[in-house]
Parts: structure tokens; sequence; C-alpha cells
């Protein structure tokens, strides 16, 4: 399933392409911030290094030459350690505007993981387990996201004075938000004795094996859904 | 008005005086001044003490009255050549009639009634004409490229890059046509359009095309890049300043160096947080000069993380000079070479924040 992970969180919320069309045939951008420092026609930066190759074979490039960019958040960089999903995991992290401790919390959990699974692969006998097992940390925690991600969700409705729980599907946006808060949620709940870094590391190869807190959360949510199916019409009568 | 002004003036001694006062009123309008002076043209000097038509001798009174009167026009005309220009109306040229008035048709029809327009009764000739127009062209470029595909000719795909233009509004489509357009009529007219720029030998089309579109950005920012610079020992080098919120840094990158870098006089452990690092990082990384060039920065402001962005913005403005034309491109589509306007939000009375508000409790 590794291999199937979408790649999102790449700061182009609308597909580039269809962006570009509204902009080329009706001479406006929709859904602008309406406090932008930046002037309308200013476009968000592609500092991806795969992105911008992406950009440049398809000729869109050529299309944004008189374009101006926006300046890169310090955020950005197009070093081989950057992984959009995991700032963005980062963030949620973050508590007050600490992202110094954020990133170490998360680098450590990350740390802990490559621990574990080296430490597994050490001791595995044959070659062949050996190989099994992945040992890069990053895609064992996109694989956690992935395996944790929910479908629907249930929406408090009121009719008739009564509230429903009703069940309603989610964007992959807002999905991938509930998946990381679960892990986060989940790196919290433990004993004293224990740091944040290990219980989070736990639990993100515990997701990407389908199992522990996280997947069992989502298979609740699931299966209460499955229950007020009955509801389900509130959505739209 | 000015009569009663004329009764005051012929009894009071004081007229030059008092004329000042009403004088604003009456200023606001050329035909109401009325000549005191009974003959401003022939009253000089020698005939001073005769009267204007028949020579008779005049009364000292009445020599004395027409001096006045005389004072009193020409200050008068001074006043309201004065506060003419100070109007309303004289603080803009006057409009011209095809502002005020709008474009009209020409009469359509010759003198027994025929239309002069082919497409008269389609109700939107000028419309149906540039359509016609457009069908024709696209004709033309579709032989074009027979004949290149029978000669077996491979060139460049010649499609028309309209960067920096879109195409005109609705209204404006309208006002061009003199035609009042329909949405279908507009929606059909940019979608083929659209598919004439597709055309692989679109720009051969680019006077067509541009009839009807409008620039929107006049020129890319392309400036001068400057040529590298040398040390006496022969290093190449530039120097860049970039800003970020309230800091300046300025850099010099040398090339043929080994990666060293120097702020303030320190290293890299000048920034104690991973992420400023990366950031003075990012430009040489992201055009594979990293360990081959080196930098020298100087900073002056607050702040460690917009000095971080300070440097980064100076670093890859310097490094133009040192990259190819396709590599300054990928660096501009990155947000490098841009300058972040970003700053922070001043906090505002009344409330907790620039935007937060304080609770509210009802009681």
């Amino acid at each position: 399933m590794a291999t199937g992970v979408r790649v999102l969180f790449n700061d182009f919320r609308v597909p580039l392409r269809s962006w570009l069309t509204v902009n080329s045939a009706w001479g406006q951008v929709t859904g602008r911030a309406r406090y932008s420092q930046y002037p309308p026609a200013y476009i968000k930066p592609v500092y991806l290094p795969a992105k911008l190759e992406e950009l440049e074979r398809s000729g869109d490039a050529k299309q944004l030459e008189y374009t101006p960019v926006r300046a890169a958040y310090n955020t950005h960089t197009s070093s081989v350690f950057h992984d959009p999903l995991v700032r963005k995991f980062t963030n949620h992290i973050m508590k007050t505007g600490n992202k110094c401790l954020a990133r170490e919390l998360v680098e450590k959990a990350f740390q802990e993981v490559k621990r574990v699974q080296l430490q597994k692969r050490n001791t595995a006998e044959t070659e062949e387990e050996k190989e099994a097992i992945v040992c890069d940390p990053l895609k064992i925690f996109k694989q956690a996201v992935e395996n944790g991600r929910p479908v629907l969700q249930l929406v408090p409705i009121k009719r008739g004075g009564v509230k429903y729980q009703v069940p309603v599907p989610i964007t992959d946006h807002r999905s991938y938000f509930i998946s990381m808060r679960w892990l986060k949620e989940a790196g919290r709940e433990k004993e004293r004795t224990i740091h944040f870094p290990e219980k989070l590391a736990r639990e993100l190869l515990a997701a990407a094996r389908n199992e522990g807190r996280v997947v069992k959360k989502k298979q609740d949510l699931h299966r209460q859904c499955e229950a007020n199916r009955a509801y389900a019409h509130y959505r739209w009568s | 008005m000015a009569s009663v002004i004329g009764q005051f003036l012929r009894r009071s001694s004081t007229l030059v005086r008092i004329s000042c006062t009403v004088q604003a009123r009456v200023a606001s309008g050329l035909p109401h001044i009325q000549q005191y002076s009974s003959s401003s043209s022939s009253s000089t000097e020698e005939e001073s003490m005769t009267s204007p038509e028949g020579g008779a001798r005049m009364s000292k009174s009445m020599l004395a009255y027409q001096q006045r009167a005389e004072a009193h026009d020409k200050f008068m005309a001074d006043q309201i050549a004065e506060r003419t220009l100070m109007l309303p109306s004289s603080t803009f040229s006057p409009r011209h009639p095809s502002n005020v008035f709008i474009k009209k048709k020409a009469a359509e029809f010759d003198i027994s009634g025929r239309p002069f327009h082919t497409f008269f009764y389609t109700g939107y000739p000028a419309y149906y004409q540039a359509l016609h127009d457009l069908g024709k062209t696209m004709i033309s470029l579709d032989q074009f490229a027979n004949r290149m595909a029978h000669l077996k000719v491979e060139n460049e795909s010649q499609a028309f890059n309209c960067g920096g233009s879109e195409w005109v509004s609705k209204a404006e489509l309208s006002n061009k046509f003199l035609e009042e357009l329909h949405d279908k009529h507009y929606i059909f007219f940019i979608q083929s359009m659209n598919r004439l720029i597709e055309h692989p030998y679109s720009s051969r089309a680019q006077d067509f095309i541009m009839r009807f579109r409008k620039v929107v950005i006049t020129t890319q920012n392309k400036e001068e890049i400057p040529k590298l610079m040398y040390t006496a020992e022969g290093i190449p080098y530039m120097t860049g300043s970039g800003k970020r919120k309230h800091t300046e840094a300025t850099v010099t990158v040398y090339g043929r160096g080994s990666g060293k870098i120097e702020i303030n006089g320190q290293d890299m452990r000048f920034f104690k947080v991973i992420q400023d690092r990366e950031q003075v990082v990012f430009p040489l990384q992201f055009t594979n000069l990293l360990g081959k060039v080196d930098l020298v920065a100087n900073v002056t402001g607050a702040g460690l993380s917009s000095s971080a962005g300070a440097i980064r913005l100076a670093t890859a403005l310097a490094l133009c000079s040192f990259v190819d034309e396709h590599m300054r491109e990928k660096m501009r589509l990155a947000g490098l070479l841009s300058k972040d306007f970003r700053v922070k939000e001043r906090k505002k009375p009344g409330q907790k924040g620039a935007r937060a508000k304080f609770t509210w409790k009802k009681r």
C-alpha cells in the first residue's frame, strides 16, 4: 500500500491546470485570501523540485512566465528531508508556536521508529524477512496516516427537535487532518514514565501495521456510521 | 444684485474696500459684472477735466467718482480672473464629447433602405463578422499546417504564448462591437478563440488574437542581471541585498569556494534553530551550488527568523549572476527571487490583538 500513498499537501489545493484555465478564460482568480498582502495576480511558489519538473514537462511553466510569484515561506525548502505532510504534522503537534520543540519531538519519534525497525531487521533470521522490514520512518509515517484516514464522519443534524448523528462523507483534506489528529492524541494518552516521542513512535508503527488506537478509532467511527445509516437521508432532506 | 451694488457704490465713499466683500458673490459669473465707469475706454489723463462725449467741464466730485469707478472695474476684472482659476469648473479641462456621449453605430442602411452589412439581419453583424474572420484565420492556419506537413518541415511548436494577457471581458467585447452581447455569445466567442490559440501555428494569427486580449502585466520582471565581478586573485564574486520584515542583509557570494558560510563574523551556528539554517542554505541547494561557493553575510535588524529570510533573498539575488537563464526562471517560480511583503499586523485599540477580540460577556 506504501506505493499507493497519494501526495497531498503540496500547497496547490486547486490543481494548477484548472486554476490556469480559470485565470486565462475569465480573467479572475476565485477563492483568494481577502486580506492577502500580495496583489491577486501573484501565485503561490512551486518550491518542490519534483513539482517544478512536472510544471516544465507539462508546459505550464511557459504559461507562468509572466505571472509574479509570492516569496516562499520560511518553512519551505527544496531539501530531500522536506516533506509537506510531515511539515503539516509538526504544525499539528506544535503548542503555542513552539515549532522548534514540535520538530524535535517529531524527529525523535522518527528516530525511535528507525531504531525499532533496525533492531527488528537485525534480529530477523532469513534474508527474505530482513528485506520485508521497512526501515524508512517517512514511509511508515505516511502508511500510518493513510491507514488512519476515515471515510465518513458523524455530524449532528437537528430534525423535529431531536439531534441525529448523521453519517456524512468527508473530503480528502479533512480525512488527513483527522488521521493526524488521532495520531497526535494517541501519542499524548500515555503513562507518566513514557515520553511523547516514544509513544508516538509506537503508535506510528502500530498504525502502519493496521493496528493500534488510531485504526481502532477509525473502525469504531465507521461502525457507528454503519449503525446510523438509517439517518443518512437527513443530510439532504 | 448688481444694481443694488451700483446704488450702494454711488453713495459710498469707501466703495473699493466694501466691494471686496461683496465681490465674492458677484464673481461667480462674468455676465454679472457691471461697468461703473461710464466710458472706460476714453478716460485718460489728458481729458480728465472734460466729459467724455462733449468736452464739457466735469465737476470735481464727478471726476472723483469716475476715477473710483474705473479703479473698481479694474479691481473687479482682476479679482474675477483670479477667482475663476479657483472655481471647480476650471480645475479640469472640458471633457471630450466622445467621453460624454456613448458611441453609437453609424447608419447601417443606404438611401434605398438596403443594409450595408451582409450579416445585418443576424442582429449582431460585427460579432458574427468577427466569428467569420476567426473561421477564415483557422482555415488559413490549417492550410499552412498542411503545406508544412507536405513539405515535411518539422519545426518547433509555433503556438501563440498568450502569457501576460487575458481575454477582454464581456462588457469590453460588447463595447468593441457596439452590440449588446449575451453570455452565450461571449462564451462561444472565447471558446472559439481558445481553440484558435491551441492551433500549433497560432502565433501566425497573433495580431488577430491580440485584438481581443488585453495586456495584464506589461513587463516581465527581467531586470539586468549584473555581471560577475572578480577579486584581485581572480575569484568571481557577486553581492546581493535583501530585506525581510525589519531586517536587512548584504551577502557576498564567492565562486570557486568550499562551502564556507560566514554570518556577522560567525559561522552557521549564528542561527540556533535548524529551520533558519535550512533557509540560509535553501538557494544554494536549489541551484546545486552547495559546497561550491562561499557566503559572507552581514545582517542588521531584529529577529533571527527574519534574518534568515533576508539572507536567503540576498543570496538568491547574488546567485542570479552565477546561474543560467533557465535556473533563474526556476528560482523565480520557487519564490526565491521575490521579496516577502508580509509584516506583522498592528494591534488595534479596543481589541486584544490585530484581529482577536476581548471576551465579551453580556452581564
